[in-house]
């Protein structure tokens, strides 16, 4: 099955999958640790994102037309290797899993009130499925069609939403001023770009993405750049003291503004939400085929088809274990941190192991 | 010995194919002392090509050796003769409107093209209809149709290759493209599939349609139709393929992308910033035709706070008297509107304009004042309605109609959730699926700047390249 | 083969979901939309004061139904107590969504409204854009008040602050711009204050919370000297006079050109600096005369004056009568200052701090007249 994918598709699914659920509560994420001065917390993150992306990159580029489980199995021998994926199953699965669950609860606490949670799963599992029997290639292209739909929408909403801010409020531009307020790198700022590590799952052709390395990175730092004006858009409407209280700090700001010269479209939370729930289905789709493709390495006689249908089962029956908000909220920032290891600590292993063996030769 | 046998075999299936009642008819022609056979089916043959073709040379011929070269090479008048010796291929020839000539004691036979069809003639396009557009629409016969073509591409690489499909119809089918332009794969992916068609018979280039296409279950459609030639020459110009079946008057056109759909073809000569607008205003229609209704049902049935309040109470007061809930008022009143047309088009022309009237007025107006619904869900009904028209190829909205029930359902259960992920179901749909091939969504999905941007300017003058997604073998159009 | 298996599971799972489900389908005319909100404490208990619309189609007509409202109270010992005595006498669920205009009876207004804000956040059909305003009668009078000039109370005040805050003559401040005052803890804010007149509803001023209750209110004659620090884009129109001729009033309309508030910390004080850059604009004479250079620049210093005297009352108001910053210098010193800010108490510091203000005017134009226009005939 010839699965090779464009640059421009590549980009878009890193888009996908990194941009969604979490812009909800990344204003009010970084604005607790950084005040004001959020725009260098999320510069810091971004940079870290970017070398990381290009390890990742560099990792798949030159194992062409390989994933991760085909070169590692040659750097580092196939138990290693099986952990490492059994590490990329879990965190994948963990990630889609309890984003389906987190977002249908957001959906039914904002929207519809009444509708069961299981419900608003069962939809999102329903097309999901549509879209992972159709490959990746369907789904690179989704990516790319949507990617553009909800970048130029995100940008209109966030632009509206600076004009109608005060720039008082995103003042003083430097925080407290105190060097080490810039140094001590939470967490919290790189957790946004959980994510980026998609790329181990895309086989990449050295004739076909040639650039590959240019449109990753780009796409990582124009994330940067969305997340700088949505942080700093949010906090210049509610103001720093008021933003660290919603944990759906992106909606709460769009709900204070009334764009009167809009006349129907005056409210931009529907408009909001539609763009919200696109990206979030895209972010899923991506992390269940990372799930699939990888469960399908270990298990190669079940066909694609098939496992797909038993992971999705299985995990519509893991998201409606956890009972409270509190429980989902917690398991989500689980797999975001277990996510820092596929992000981090495995691309670099590999990376070392990678270079030590190409010295030797 | 053996020539005799042979002899006797011709003579006898003769008789065999009388005795068959399909109306075969046999003139008697005896010249110096030897007889000769002229078979032929009355209704398909131009008998006065007969009569003065073949009959009268024959007669005046007063030579004393008859044999079959000497007919073919110095007596007969007919342009497309040939010479066969395979006795069961007879009917078929006779069936084919052909003439058949056999000489007793003779090795092999004659055939004389002497078909006539009634046909009607060139007329201007019913479903293709353009203001500045050649009006030169295909008919039912397949020659016409090529000549028509061939009239317009003097190209020698224009490559018509033809195929015989249905068991018993026998229907010619050609496959029209050109040699150096149209990527290979696809021909030889097309004649793959016409071979292997297995069906009885082919009454329209539709059938061959429902037995090419990848996937019968996919609700768009895959493959074009073309009902004016310059639109096929110009789609074969692209480096596309070209079905024409015998017997129908429209040509089919592959690989077929959506966009493709929404391309009129006299986008590409009119005015530019015209072709921009109207084709931006196409998709925002089949978008509107999609999404209007169950845009009506979200709002009004679950999120009304996204409306300004001045809205919200107009929208409120404009439903009080509506005894039924919007989701059943939109899928009530769009089932009407659907009624309606489905109506109109079945109706003889003569009254179709007296429904439509009907519709408009009575409907519309008559459940207004009645209080059934609110005037808005007319308003929205007509939109929609007028929306689901504005397509070049009315055979891709056919798909939105259905889509539209669908969307009205699932937003009547969750709401702008339901609208967005029922959106995302279709753009699934359409982004993963291919016609041979080519990507479907292409160039939006994958996205080719330069394609996108010919696409969209459409102007005949700015576009240098053919379209990448095609993969033509000639790239550029000089 | 999967493939067709999973079709017939989405064909069957759909309609299932569909014939259960509409779990939160509710038609807008199945709604009661309520209009307007009166928030206020009689005798110890929470009273809801509400206009709600009435949708009835208008007898005789069916076609077309006309708008109409009806009014209603209700009571309870806390909000939630209230909202169920509420719904007990609703036709159809509540809907908030079209809400235009909270209003707080001045009893409610001054225990604190922070909680009722706090509820207007929370719920989600609340707008967080929408209108509050205190009232000087009881909320239930004000809205039991039967107006001729629009069809509800709330239309009436939400279009008359409309107008007035786009001419700049009154505030219109948002739920979502107070919660975020709120959280700040160390300012005040500012709310209109309605009343009734006349058997109609009048704008009688601009009333000060203070942690969110009502401490004072500032009558619209005096309000000028707030809206030329809060109001954005105002206009005003001013009359100064000259000396010589105290019978000729000169009319000014004026605009703030820049509008510049810095602060410093020194010695241990804070210091805030506002500048005005005003541009005037001539609009008439009450009698025509000349006008030379001179008097101009002696008009433009007197409308200075006139306009920093403004400021420096509403300011020394707010420092010894109130005892609240009002304006928001707060923020203005946390951007300049923010080690400084953390470290004082800013409610504290407040009445003590130095305002120093400092306003520019500038004739711009004469209103295309020129009343010094030679007479050479």
């Amino acid at each position: 099955m010839n699965q090779s994918i464009t640059n421009r598709q590549i980009a878009f699914m890193i888009f996908g999958v990194v941009v969604g659920f979490g812009i909800l509560g990344l204003p009010k994420g970084i604005a607790e640790e950084y005040g004001t001065a959020a725009w260098i917390g999320i510069l810091v993150g971004t940079i870290i994102a970017i070398i990381f992306t290009y390890i990742v990159t560099y990792l798949g580029y030159h194992n062409e037309g390989k994933t991760l489980y085909e070169y590692s199995e040659e750097l580092v021998g196939k138990t290693i290797t099986y952990i490492f994926l059994a590490f990329y199953i879990v965190y994948f699965f963990l990630f889609f899993t309890f984003v389906i669950r987190m977002a249908s609860d957001v959906i039914r606490l904002t929207i519809l009130i009444n509708t069961p949670t299981i419900a608003l799963c069962i939809i999102f599992y329903i097309v999901m499925y549509y879209a992972l029997i159709k490959g990746l290639r369907g789904i690179a292209r989704l990516c790319e069609f949507y990617g553009v739909i909800i970048i130029s929408g995100y940008l209109f909403i966030y632009f509206i939403l600076a004009s109608q801010g005060r720039i008082i409020n995103i003042r003083p531009f430097f925080g407290t001023g105190e060097i080490s307020q810039y140094l001590k790198l939470p967490i919290a700022t790189l957790v946004p770009y959980v994510g980026i590590e998609i790329v181990t799952f895309i086989p990449l052709k050295k004739d076909k993405n040639r650039k590959v390395f240019k449109y990753t990175t780009l796409m990582v730092a124009f994330i940067g750049l969305l997340y700088m004006i949505v942080v700093e858009a949010c906090i210049s409407v509610i103001g720093i003291d008021d933003i660290v209280h919603y944990k759906d700090a992106l909606i709460a700001t769009i709900r204070r503004v009334d764009v009167h010269w809009l006349e129907f479209f005056e409210r931009l939370d529907g408009l909001f939400l539609s763009l919200w729930i696109m990206s979030v289905f895209l972010t899923v789709t991506i992390l269940g085929y990372g799930t699939v493709i990888f469960t399908n390495k270990i298990f190669k006689k079940i066909n694609y088809n098939v496992l797909a249908l038993i992971i999705l089962i299985i995990s519509l029956i893991a998201s409606q274990l956890p009972k409270t908000f509190d429980q989902v909220q917690f398991l989500i920032d689980l797999s975001g941190y277990i996510g820092l290891g596929p992000i981090i600590i495995i691309p670099s292993i590999l990376l070392v192991v990678m270079k030590v063996k190409k010295n030797n030769q | 010995m053996k020539e005799f046998k042979n002899n006797k075999n011709f003579i006898r299936k003769l008789k065999e194919l009388k005795q068959k009642d399909i109306g075969i008819s046999t003139r008697r022609v005896v010249i110096n002392n030897s007889e000769i056979f002229i078979i032929y089916i009355q209704q398909l043959t131009d008998r006065d090509l007969i009569s003065s073709s073949i009959i009268k040379p024959l007669l005046h011929f007063k030579e004393d050796r008859l044999s079959i070269e000497k007919i073919v090479s110095s007596v007969i008048y007919i342009d497309d003769i040939s010479i066969d010796d395979n006795e069961n291929d007879i009917i078929d020839y006779v069936l084919n409107g052909k003439s058949v000539i056999i000489i007793p004691r003779e090795q092999s036979y004659i055939i004389a093209n002497t078909s006539k069809v009634e046909k009607r003639s060139v007329e201007a396009p019913d479903i293709q209809t353009s203001l500045k557009a050649p009006r030169d629409a295909f008919t039912e016969n397949f020659q016409t149709n090529l000549s028509l073509i061939r009239y317009r591409l003097k190209d020698e690489s224009l490559k018509i290759d033809n195929h015989i499909v249905g068991r018993r119809t026998k229907t010619s089918v050609s496959v029209l493209y050109m040699k150096d332009i149209a990527n290979e794969e696809y021909v030889k992916e097309v004649k793959k599939r016409i071979e292997k068609i297995d069906v009885d018979g082919i009454m329209e280039s539709g059938y061959v349609q429902k037995f090419i296409v990848d996937n019968v279950f996919n609700i768009f459609p895959h493959v074009g139709i073309a009902e004016r030639s310059d639109t096929a020459c110009a789609n074969i110009l692209k480096g596309k393929i070209c079905v024409l079946v015998e017997g129908s008057n429209l040509a089919l056109v592959m690989p077929q992308t959506f966009g493709d759909f929404l391309d009129s073809g006299d986008d590409h000569y009119d005015n530019i910033y015209l072709a921009v607008f109207t084709k931006f205003l196409r998709y925002l229609s089949i978008t509107l035709a999609l999404i209007l209704s169950a845009s009506y049902v979200a709002v009004v049935g679950f999120h009304s706070d996204i409306l300004p309040p001045q809205f919200i109470l107009a929208v409120a007061t404009s439903r009080v008297t509506v005894p039924v809930n919007a989701l059943v008022e939109a899928t009530l009143m769009e089932g009407v509107s659907e009624l309606l047309r489905e109506a109109s088009i079945r109706l003889p022309k003569q009254i179709g304009p007296a429904i439509g009237i009907v519709g408009t007025i009575v409907i519309g107006q008559a459940a207004v004042a009645a209080g059934l619904v609110s005037p808005l869900m007319v308003i929205i009904v007509s939109l929609s309605t007028m929306a689901s028209f504005a397509a070049p190829d009315y055979t891709v909205l056919n798909a939105v109609r259905i889509l539209k029930f669908f969307m009205i359902f699932i937003t009547g259960v969750f709401g702008l959730f339901g609208l967005v992920m029922g959106y995302t179901l279709i753009i699934i749909n359409l982004v993963s699926s291919t016609s041979f091939g080519v990507p479907y969504f292409s160039p939006m999905a994958p996205f080719n700047l330069n394609d996108f941007k010919n696409y969209i300017l459409g102007d005949i003058n700015l576009i240098k390249l053919r379209p990448k997604y095609l993969k033509s073998k000639d790239k550029t159009k000089h | 083969m999967i493939r067709r298996y999973s079709k017939i599971l989405i064909i069957l799972v759909i309609p299932s979901l569909i014939l259960t489900g509409c779990w939160d389908y509710q038609d807008i005319d199945k709604r009661s939309i309520i209009i307007t909100v009166g928030v206020d404490h009689i005798k110890g208990d929470v009273e809801f004061a509400t206009e709600v619309a009435r949708l009835v189609p208008s007898a005789g007509e069916a076609k077309i139904a006309k708008q109409d409202i009806y009014k209603d109270l209700s009571y309870g010992k806390t909000f939630e107590f209230a909202r169920v005595d509420y719904d007990s006498r609703r036709p159809f669920p509540t809907f908030l969504s079209a809400t235009r205009v909270v209003v707080f009876g001045p009893n409610y207004a001054k225990e604190g409204v922070e909680p009722y804000m706090n509820r207007i956040n929370k719920m989600y059909d609340y707008r967080k854009t929408l209108l509050t305003v205190v009232s000087r009668e009881p909320a239930s009078e004000l809205i039991q008040t039967k107006v001729k000039k629009s069809i509800s109370v709330g239309f009436l005040i939400e279009d008359m602050m409309t107008f007035l805050s786009e001419k700049g003559t009154a505030l219109y401040p948002k739920v979502g711009e107070i919660l975020s005052d709120i959280s700040l803890g160390d300012v005040g804010y500012i709310l209109p204050y309605i009343g009734k007149s006349q058997e109609s509803i009048k704008y009688l001023g601009l009333a000060i919370m203070k942690e969110s209750k009502l401490i004072g209110t500032v009558d619209v004659k005096n309000s000028e000297g707030i809206l030329y620090l809060l109001a954005e884009d105002p206009v005003f129109t001013e009359i100064v006079t000259l000396e010589n001729d105290k019978e000729n009033k000169y009319s000014f309309r004026i605009k703030i050109g820049d509008r510049k508030i810095k602060s410093e910390y020194k010695e241990g004080k804070p210091i805030i600096n506002v500048d005005l850059e005003l541009k005037n604009q001539l609009q008439y004479q009450y009698y025509v005369g000349p006008i030379n250079d001179e008097e101009k620049k002696i008009l433009e210093k007197k409308i200075s004056k006139v306009v920093k005297k403004y400021i420096t009352d509403i300011i020394k108001r707010s420092q010894e009568e109130f005892e609240c910053d009002i304006f928001s210098f707060a923020k203005y010193f946390r951007a300049d200052n923010p080690k400084v800010y953390k470290k004082i108490d800013w409610s504290k510091e407040y009445p003590e701090i130095k305002i120093n203000v400092n306003v520019k005017s500038k004739i711009i134009n004469m209103n295309l007249s020129d009343p010094s226009a030679k007479q050479n005939y």
